[in-house]
């Protein structure tokens, strides 16, 4: 094992130890603190450089739902708004009317207290509506007993006073608001939910942009309009997607053979893109390869990253994300800069633009 | 591919030890809620989830350059923690950075079965475009000063040690498969890797912010 515990430690955590070697230095972290504080300080290093040159993917809808499946836990569920408003207007309205009417049996002035107390003396004056009969029949019969079987000349006598009246038919247009209320946040909910679930990754068609030398281009020569009149969408996605099976970029019969061309396949549903390239000239040791978007025609470009230093060779495909979903992209642009110094495209160091 | 810049050549400092707040959960939010998760606490879970799953992606993606097995790899990293969480001691490793190492280990596994030992470098070549730094950091993983720290260091190595220390990292590579991948000598590779790893602390070890 090496001497230095930072150079061990880091070979340990690489995996560029064999299996005795890693045995040896994981019993030796044991007894020696210099290597276990070694090894952590590697650790760190590694998740830190890891995070810092890797962009975020952002996750896919329903993959929290599954983790917490896995572990059999209940994923949070939306409130059922309707099904529980129908029922808590129903009992709101029951205590309420009971509220009411129980008042005027003791003291028409202090309704609040009432229902605590049956009177002793069946009142005429409050008999309540009939629906109200029906919620509390057995209550009702106690206090009212005449109410049901009474002759007309004595129901016409017991009709609510106006004050009751006034009284239910307000809190009944207030439940009745609270109801719309609710009925308001449950859509605004359903509408959040199908925001949510519209970018279905998979359903959603990716957008296939071709880009050529900039010389290359008339005015409608990179345009998807152009494309369209040549061959159908269905052709292109799919000749691109077989150029992505075979890791080919798709030829462009704009470009001339050993010109530069490439494909981009982008998905802004979960922003997940491909860049496939053709023939592109090998990049010196100081230069480097930037790719641009511009998210409008005419915007300003940003970087999307650097091509790492390879040989592309015939044809070579490289994976990125823009940093968020739903961006549908308006021109790519690759451009050929000192290495460690982006430039803005320009029609000096351009090499690839498209679609326009 | 990581920034470059032209002081590479910069000669390593001598040696110092990393400053202790490299990846530290300052404010003890996310200690907090592994603490929690080791309660069963589900909506701890859901919070640590939103925090890191998207960067614990990336990595994913780069790693096995498959976007499913990333997804799977992410799934059992937090499947792992939720029944680890009860023994996570942050004297030992700060948060993410037991995470990550939760997760590095699922992916290794991963690659190594599913290359029985040899493995295919041109299924990962594809993530190679890196995003601008402000759409890369986040503070939820990371403080903002650690991560220019991080960029700062990647800053001063060459374009080979950065190399080779990315294939290290990202794809546990053998000394000789780095060697072969690259078409350099074997104890070019080693050399590389050294000083890439000497510069990088060297450099961590003296910026202050």
């Amino acid at each position: 094992m090496n001497s230095d515990p930072h150079e061990s430690a880091a070979w340990r955590i690489f995996g560029l130890l064999d299996a005795d070697e890693a045995a040896g230095f994981d019993d030796a972290m044991r007894d020696d603190p210099e290597l276990k504080n070694a090894y952590r300080e590697i650790e760190c290093l590694t998740a830190a450089v890891a995070a810092a040159t890797t962009p975020a993917v952002p996750p896919r809808p329903g993959q929290l739902a599954r983790l917490q499946l896995k572990l059999g836990l209940h994923p949070s569920k939306n409130t059922n708004w309707l099904g529980i408003s129908g029922w808590a207007a129903a009992a709101a309205l029951t205590l309420i009317l009971v509220f009411q009417r129980e008042p005027k049996v003791q003291n028409t002035s202090a309704r609040n207290e009432a229902p605590l107390t049956i009177p002793s003396q069946p009142q005429p004056a409050i008999v309540a509506p009939a629906r109200v009969q029906i919620v509390q029949p057995s209550e009702h019969s106690e206090i009212q007993p005449h109410s049901t079987d009474a002759p007309p000349s004595e129901i016409a006598t017991a009709t609510p006073q106006p004050e009751s009246k006034v009284i239910v038919k307000v809190e009944t247009q207030r439940l009745i608001q609270e109801i719309e209320i609710l009925r308001e946040k449950l859509d605004h909910f359903e509408q959040q939910d199908r925001q949510r679930f519209e970018p279905v990754p998979g359903l959603a068609w990716p957008i296939v942009m071709r880009m050529s030398p900039p010389r290359v281009h008339t005015p409608e020569s990179g345009s998807l309009t152009l494309e369209k009149e040549n061959s159908d969408i269905t052709s292109i996605l799919g000749d691109a997607l077989a150029a992505v099976a075979s890791g080919e970029a798709l030829p462009d019969p704009q470009v001339k053979t050993g010109e530069p061309s490439a494909i981009q396949i982008y998905d802004p549903a979960s922003d997940a893109g491909t860049f496939i390239v053709n023939d592109l000239p090998t990049a010196t040791e100081e230069e480097e390869y930037s790719l641009f978007v511009s998210e409008k025609a005419g915007g300003i470009p940003i970087l999307v990253g650097r091509l790492p230093r390879t040989d592309v060779g015939r044809s070579k495909s490289f994976d990125y994300a823009l940093g968020k979903t739903s961006t549908v992209p308006a021109m790519f642009t690759l451009v050929r800069n000192k290495r460690g110094k982006t430039e803005q495209p320009t029609e000096q160091n351009t090499v690839l633009r498209g679609p326009k | 591919m990581l920034h470059s810049s032209s002081s590479s050549d910069a000669a390593p400092a001598p040696s110092s030890p990393l400053p202790p707040a490299l990846g530290d959960d300052r404010n003890g939010e996310a200690v907090a809620l592994i603490a929690k998760m080791a309660k069963e606490d589900g909506a701890a879970l859901a919070e640590l989830h939103a925090m890191w799953s998207p960067i614990l992606l990336g990595i994913a993606c780069r790693m096995l350059g498959d976007r499913r097995e990333a997804e799977e790899a992410v799934q059992d990293t937090f499947v792992r923690m939720w029944h680890r969480s009860a023994n996570y001691d942050p004297e030992q490793s700060p948060p993410f950075v037991w995470a990550f190492a939760v997760m590095r280990g699922y992916c290794i596994d991963r690659l190594r079965y599913r290359h029985r030992g040899k493995r295919d470098s041109s299924r990962v070549v594809p993530i190679h475009l890196y995003a601008p730094p402000e759409a890369i950091e986040d503070p939820q993983v990371m403080a903002l000063d650690d991560w220019r720290r991080v960029r700062a260091a990647l800053d001063v190595l060459g374009a080979d040690e950065r190399r080779c220390l990315e294939l290290a990292i990202f794809l546990e590579y053998s000394h000789s498969e780095i060697s072969e991948h690259l078409g350099t000598p074997l104890g070019t590779v080693k050399n590389r890797l050294r000083r890439a790893l000497e510069k990088v602390r060297n450099q961590l070890s003296r910026h202050e912010f």
